[in-house]
């Protein structure tokens, strides 16, 4: 168990550094650079103010800029530079807009990680509430209700989901705003609440449809084994045939989407952070890529990186303690 | 010599039948394309999703004959109209009329459904078939980098090929589908994993047919049918990655008719009228509901547990 944790830990490691690599590489091959913004603003202060720049001081002005960002050196040696930094905790500084990005991405990432952990308990909950009861109510009304739940959840983009709350909840009901967000602990707690209903519903709708579905499937395969009609046979109460016979066989394949579901809550927070104004992650790293922030992006990145790795092997370790007979290998 | 071996006593002689043999009749030769529409079309939901995706076609082949107005005029004076005779869904922020510009952005909503579908599998299916067929070596090397690849959340790659390959059509296609195919590499690989354990393929071996001929006479056949059906079923979440893609902006670039920007561009008016993003964002929605229920249906009638499904 520990040995094949830290064999897992050690090439999740791995993963993050490849994908860092990648990454480094291709917003560098990107066109546009986010300097010379910064170039240009430095010419035209420097011309207003009455200074006579020729093309030669100009091109000294712009290496000394792109100097000042060690970006004059040759790629492989940056990111050596860069990693080195890195591992010492210190992901430099946005090229454009000069924050320091520890401190920015530390706020933004408590904003993502509490939506996408309430999104996820409500998705899992929800989720797995809804499969059971449509597995046990097989072909009842309540069946169909679900079943069509989950296609709805699954067809409908988050942006439209987003956008059909807001129309309904902010500008036919005028209930619920519907821009901006701040944590609990970070002012009102009743509008923080309010802020909070809309961005964790959109993540969470997808979710609970997938699961439903999958949680459903699960059921009505196990609802049909030996072991359950016995259960029945013995006069088992409802309740206990469901908890401890079905759920726990059918746990197995809902352990399996989870990190579909983990990824699939980060990859909506762009989408949602961008509709509801949200200052989190998703909304960083869209920022950052349309301005070529060349450090911001490789730094949020590799945390969303390593958050789907680490995700990724707390399910592998799931799955042994919902089915002991898998051998860690 | 010859005479002295005896034929031994228990058999049967002199052309008497061993055991008798029960005349079968025949099975009626199966259609296979007859049983695959046969099954395909058993659910009514299956046929209205393919209704649903040839009406798009239909609108994407012929845009210019469907839509009422150019979707790409200008017209200042009549911005922000409401849904009127003249313009059916109304104009939006610059006077374009929005079921023209809906009706020509489904060509681009197929190419998005459809190309990168075809890009990833392809891509993906020969470097599964490779990873299955080579030396340890090489099948770790692709599958390690698989698993990185799959671990970089796929909106960055499909941004970041997205910015280096430009946002043109072919940008954005080729950015969704190397943000998807190495689903398709784990997918074939372990299909071949699996294949390669039977015994015809042992069998092929010993009669010295090459890897490359195994590879293609015997697994890619039947690599074929969960192929398919895998497609099918993405093609609707690559429709919705191009429409997020571009709803946050790093999609399709203006003045491009697609519909995740059209949704978000009217999502500024959303107060006054809702229509203009919500119905680009219903007509995302009726495609990929169409690709699913045709995926299913497809699913099912490749499915050789539903084989003698006669309903």
């Amino acid at each position: 168990m520990v040995a094949f944790i830290v064999r897992r830990l050690v090439s999740s490691l791995f993963i993050v550094l490849l994908v860092s690599m990648v990454v480094f590489i291709l917003i560098r091959m990107t066109p546009g650079c986010p300097v010379s913004a910064l170039v240009d603003q430095e010419i035209n202060s420097r011309m207003q103010a009455g200074e006579v720049l020729d093309p030669v001081m100009q091109q000294e002005l712009m290496d000394r800029i792109f100097a000042e960002h060690g970006l004059d050196l040759p790629i492989p040696i940056q990111f050596v530079n860069w990693l080195g930094r890195m591992l010492r905790g210190d992901f430099g500084r946005s090229m454009v807009r000069n924050y320091d990005i520890r401190t920015e991405v530390g706020r933004r990432m408590a904003v993502t990680v509490y939506l996408g952990v309430l999104s996820l308990i409500v998705t899992v909950v929800l989720g797995i509430f809804l499969g059971v009861v449509a597995a046990v109510r097989n072909g009842k009304l309540i069946d169909s209700v679900v079943t069509s739940f989950g296609n709805f959840g699954m067809t409908v983009p988050a942006f439209l989901i987003a956008i059909l709350l807001v129309w309904v909840f902010g500008f036919l009901l005028e209930w619920l705003p519907i821009w901006g967000f701040h944590l609990p602990w970070r002012g009102d707690v009743g509008q923080s609440i309010r802020r909070t209903i809309l961005p964790v519903v959109t993540l969470s709708i997808g979710g609970i449809g997938g699961l439903s579905r999958m949680t459903r499937s699960a059921m009505l395969d196990v609802l049909n084994a030996d072991h359950v009609r016995t259960a029945w046979a013995k006069g088992m109460r409802e309740k206990t045939v469901i908890f401890r016979h079905v759920m726990k066989n059918g746990l197995m394949p809902i352990v399996s989407g989870f990190g579909g579901m983990i990824r699939g809550i980060f990859g909506g927070s762009v989408v949602v952070e961008t509709i509801f104004v949200v200052p989190g992650m998703g909304a960083l790293l869209v920022q950052a890529m349309q301005s070529n922030d060349y450090n911001v992006v490789q730094a949020t990145t590799v945390l969303l990186t390593f958050i789907t790795v680490m995700s990724n092997l707390v399910v592998d370790l799931m799955y042994v303690w919902v089915d002991p007979r898998i051998q860690l290998a | 010599m010859a005479e002295d071996i005896k034929t031994p006593s228990g058999y049967p002689q002199d052309g008497q039948q061993p055991f008798q043999v029960i005349e079968e009749p025949p099975l009626p030769p199966v259609n296979e394309f007859k049983r695959f529409i046969k099954v395909f079309a058993r659910r009514k939901i299956v046929l209205f999703g393919l209704l649903l995706v040839l009406v798009i076609l239909v609108a994407g082949i012929f845009p210019s004959q469907l839509a009422p107005h150019d979707p790409y005029r200008l017209n200042l004076m009549n911005n922000l109209q409401p849904p009127s005779s003249t313009y059916p869904l109304g104009t939006d922020e610059l006077g374009r009329c929005l079921l023209s510009r809906i009706i020509y952005g489904a060509r681009l909503a197929l190419i998005s459904g459809v190309a990168t579908v075809i890009i990833s599998t392809i891509i993906g299916s020969a470097i599964g078939l490779i990873a299955g067929f080579s030396g340890k070596v090489v099948e770790d090397i692709i599958m390690r980098l698989t698993d990185a690849w799959i671990s970089i959340p796929p909106l960055v790659i499909m941004i970041l090929v997205g910015a280096i390959i430009g946002r043109g059509v072919m940008g954005i296609v080729l950015a969704i589908a190397l943000g998807m195919f190495p689903g398709y590499i784990r997918l074939v690989y372990g299909q071949v994993m699996t294949i390669k354990q039977n015994d015809y393929i042992m069998a092929s071996r010993a009669m010295g047919d090459s890897k490359i001929s195994i590879a293609l006479k015997h697994i890619l056949p039947n690599c074929i049918s969960p192929i398919i059906v895998t497609m099918t079923m993405m093609m609707g979440g690559a429709v919705m990655a191009e429409a997020g893609l571009s709803f946050i902006g790093l999609g399709l670039q203006p003045p491009n008719p697609a519909w995740g920007t059209m949704a978000n561009d009217g999502y500024t008016q959303l107060g006054n009228l809702p229509l203009l993003s919500i119905a680009p964002g219903l007509a995302i929605v009726v495609l990929v509901f169409g690709f699913n229920m045709i995926g299913d249906g497809i699913r099912d009638a490749l499915d050789p547990k539903m084989r003698g499904v006669e309903e």
